[in-house]
This record gives structure tokens, C-alpha cells and sequence, in this order.
């Protein structure tokens, strides 16, 4: 009996020794005004017209296309499913809040277009890795935040996200 | 206590419906129909109720022995220094604190300076406990009177462009700014949420309002900052200058409008 309770309290320290906070989050409280402070892409899309000025389009457009990373594996293509519930987490992806297309998610926002049939329209997944990583790369000061450069998504959580776009597998193009 | 509860579960299943299956309602229509229903359920809108807390405090004494009404008389009607209208010409340079202020910073900065209130006892929930319903009686008091807010003072230029600065600032990691979402994209919906047109509806004039999906009433402090949560930065501290600057560009916004308050709002 002893050695269940000490087996089990033994397991349980080791379980919470595994878990090491996230440094961001473990030490001190972010303030509003640390996280108002803006990078160079944020400045320049800071006016009432949410636009690049022409003579800084070139540059900006260059600095975001340098922001992307791909995954290690090179492969821009992941897993669907793991891609429909980055999706429709609110947590993660969060595409929902904006995009419909997912025919399961009723709650879906219109900020962004419908994706529905995406893949049958849209036939390069590059692309759609880097625009989901950076949208700013391609659409200056969208609305669409920037999920790679931000680390909101890694860069393997956008491929999964890729494939559900494209792949006729997935619900979004049956 | 009872009445609370069924209508909690009524406004519940209400939402429900919209969640599950049913197309999406006509969001005006839906703020008119729960209005409707809650004033069937209750016979009075709780945030006219709330107004009446407000109204109550207004008329206590605070730790020193003064109330509100020490100062601004019954009802706030006094000679001197009345707030019939006052929130109309909100937020405001006040010569007292050497600040501009909202309502909420102007009624703490009076519970601390005048009635006796300890700041640090204040300054948290406990306060807002009070501040609120005092915020919505206050406003209230200005009901049916154009809003008109004048940049004199160089403070209140000063937080004018800072509110506006802060209005079109894309920040954090959704890159969102509240010109985005309100101005670009009011109307449209993020989830089942259609974005307000705040500059549109002239907003100061119907705040603080009653938001009937958290039986909660709200200043446009707590209303700011829940739209900072939403677009994940860290929410500014209630009584903070971003409040003040980003009300001030709104309050400009909305002169012209005529004051409701409470308003009604999901």
C-alpha cells in the first residue's frame, strides 16, 4: 500500500517537473504599453487609409517576404485534419472568426472571403503558406494578421492548415 | 433573485438559437428584440435599475461625511457646480486634478479628493462596484442634450490626437487597430459579433450601456477594454490615459449625437 502512495506522489513530481512554463509567459506581467509598441510595418500602416505610401510599397514589400520561414522538412503541405481544428481553435488559428468555408463551423465570421471550395479554385500551396504566414507580404496593411511572423502559428501548424485548403479530402472542398 | 436567474436562462437559450442552426439575425433587430423581452420579463431594464444604484451612491456619504450631492446638490441640480449636461462635454480638462478625464477617472478623482475614499480600497474591483453605477446616473443626468465637446484646453487637444493616434495604431500580435475593425470593416462580423460603427452612431451618447449577452452593465472603460482583450494586448488599467485619449477622439466623433443613457447593447 505504502509504495502505491509513494509510486504514485513519485509520479505525479515527476509529472509537474515536465512541465516547464513558457518563458514568455512565466515571468513578469506584460503592460499595455509594451505590447503597443509597434514594428516598422505596423508604423507604416498606422493611417486612416490602412496603406503602404507608394514611395515605401517596394521596401515594404521586400522586408515582409523576408519575414517567411518554412518548416524544417521543407514540406509546406501537412496534415488536414490536424489543419481543421487550427481552424476553428479559437486559440490558435482562429481563421473561423473571419473565414466560413468549413461546413461545420456555423459560427463563422465574413471579415475575410468564404474559402469554401478554396482548393478547386486556388491551385498553388505555396502561396498559400506564405500568405497565411505573412499576408502583409502580399496584401500591404491587410486586416489579416500576420500568424508566422507573430509565432501565433509555427510554420508546420501553417502546412496543416495549407492542406486543409487544398486537399479534396477536406471538408472545404467536398 | 429568481426573476434574475429566468432571465438569464431566457437571454441564454435566446443566444443559442442564434448559435445553432438559425441564419444570422439582423443585429439591430435582435438588440430590439431582446429589449423588448427583458422589459416583459422584468418591467424595468436593468440598466435603468442600475442608474437608480447609481442614484442611491450619489446621495450617500462617503467616509468623510460628504456625498456627491455635497457638492453638485439633490439630483445634481445645485447652483453651483451641477451636472445636468456635464457629460455632454466629456472627457474634459479639469483644473482640480490637472488632468483631462472620463467620467470614471472624474468620479474617482472626486471620491478620493473629496468624499475620503482610500485610493488603494478604490482603485480596484470594490470600486467599480460603486463607480459604475455612479458613471451611469452621472450620464444619465445629461439625457436628451446635444453631445459637444470642445478641444480649449491644450490638454484636451493633446489627448484628442493621442486618441486619435491610438485609434488608427495597428498594435500587437493580431496586427489589429480599432480603425480596422470599426471603421473599415463596421458592419461586417468576426464570429457571430457584427462590428460596431462607433464614429456612425455617435457612440458616447448611449454609453454607459447595459450589454444584455453579460448582464453587465459597462463604461466605455470596461468597453475598451474588452477590445483590447479581444485583439490580444495587454488591457490598459481602468483610470489609464488611453482610455481618456481614445474617448476623447470618440466623444468628438459624437457631438452632434443625443444622449441615451443607459443605452442597450448586446
Amino acid at each position: 500500500m505504502k509504495k502505491w502512495i509513494i509510486s504514485v506522489a513519485g509520479l505525479i513530481v515527476g509529472i509537474s517537473l515536465l512541465y516547464v512554463p513558457d518563458t514568455a509567459e512565466a515571468g513578469k506581467k506584460r503592460t499595455f504599453e509594451e505590447d503597443i509598441k509597434q514594428d516598422w510595418a505596423q508604423k507604416v500602416c498606422s493611417n486612416p487609409e490602412s496603406k503602404v505610401p507608394p514611395e515605401l510599397l517596394d521596401k515594404f514589400l521586400e522586408e515582409q517576404k523576408k519575414l517567411i520561414k518554412y518548416p524544417k522538412s521543407g514540406n509546406i503541405y501537412g496534415d488536414w485534419k490536424r489543419g481543421e481544428k487550427l481552424f476553428s481553435n479559437p486559440k490558435k488559428g482562429n481563421c473561423y472568426a473571419c473565414h466560413c468555408g468549413d461546413p461545420k463551423e456555423l459560427a463563422c465570421g465574413n471579415l475575410g472571403p468564404n474559402l469554401k471550395g478554396y482548393g478547386k479554385k486556388k491551385k498553388d500551396p505555396e502561396y498559400t503558406y506564405r500568405k497565411i504566414y505573412n499576408s502583409w507580404a502580399y496584401v500591404p496593411c491587410s486586416v489579416m494578421y500576420r500568424a508566422g511572423v507573430h509565432g501565433r502559428l509555427t510554420p508546420e501548424e501553417i502546412a496543416d492548415i495549407v492542406a486543409y485548403l487544398h486537399s479534396p479530402e477536406s471538408p472545404i472542398n467536398k | 433573485m429568481v426573476i434574475r436567474y429566468a432571465l438569464i436562462a431566457l437571454l441564454t437559450s435566446g443566444m443559442l438559437g442564434v448559435s445553432f442552426g438559425e441564419e444570422i439575425k439582423d443585429p439591430a433587430e435582435e438588440v430590439k428584440k431582446q429589449k423588448k423581452l427583458l422589459l416583459e420579463v422584468m418591467g424595468v431594464l436593468p440598466g435603468d435599475l442600475i442608474a437608480e444604484e447609481g442614484k442611491e451612491y450619489f446621495h450617500k456619504k462617503g467616509p468623510n461625511g460628504k456625498s456627491c450631492a455635497s457638492c453638485h446638490g439633490k439630483d445634481g441640480k445645485g447652483e453651483k457646480m451641477p451636472l445636468v449636461g456635464a457629460y455632454a462635454t466629456m472627457p474634459k480638462y479639469y483644473k482640480d486634478i490637472d488632468k483631462v478625464a472620463d467620467l470614471d477617472l472624474r468620479i474617482k478623482s472626486c471620491m478620493e479628493k473629496y468624499l475620503g475614499y482610500d485610493p488603494k480600497k478604490i482603485s480596484g474591483k470594490a470600486g467599480r462596484k460603486i463607480i459604475v453605477p455612479l458613471a451611469t446616473y452621472v450620464a444619465s443626468l445629461s439625457n436628451g442634450m446635444k453631445f459637444n465637446v470642445k478641444l480649449d484646453h491644450p490638454k484636451e487637444k493633446e489627448m484628442f490626437e493621442k486618441g486619435k493616434e491610438l485609434w488608427y495604431a495597428r498594435v500587437g500580435k493580431m496586427d489589429f487597430s480599432c480603425a480596422m475593425c470599426h471603421d473599415k470593416y463596421g458592419g461586417y462580423r468576426i464570429r457571430l459579433q457584427t462590428l460596431a460603427k462607433p464614429k456612425e452612431s455617435k457612440v458616447m451618447r448611449y454609453w454607459p450601456a447595459y450589454r444584455y449577452s453579460k448582464d453587465k452593465m459597462w463604461t466605455m472603460e470596461d468597453r475598451i477594454r474588452g477590445c483590447y482583450k479581444q485583439i490580444k494586448v495587454t488591457k490598459p488599467p481602468f483610470y489609464h490615459w488611453a482610455h481618456v485619449a481614445l474617448q476623447m477622439y470618440m466623444a468628438v466623433n459624437s457631438n452632434g449625437g443625443v444622449v441615451e443613457v443607459p443605452g442597450f447593447v448586446r
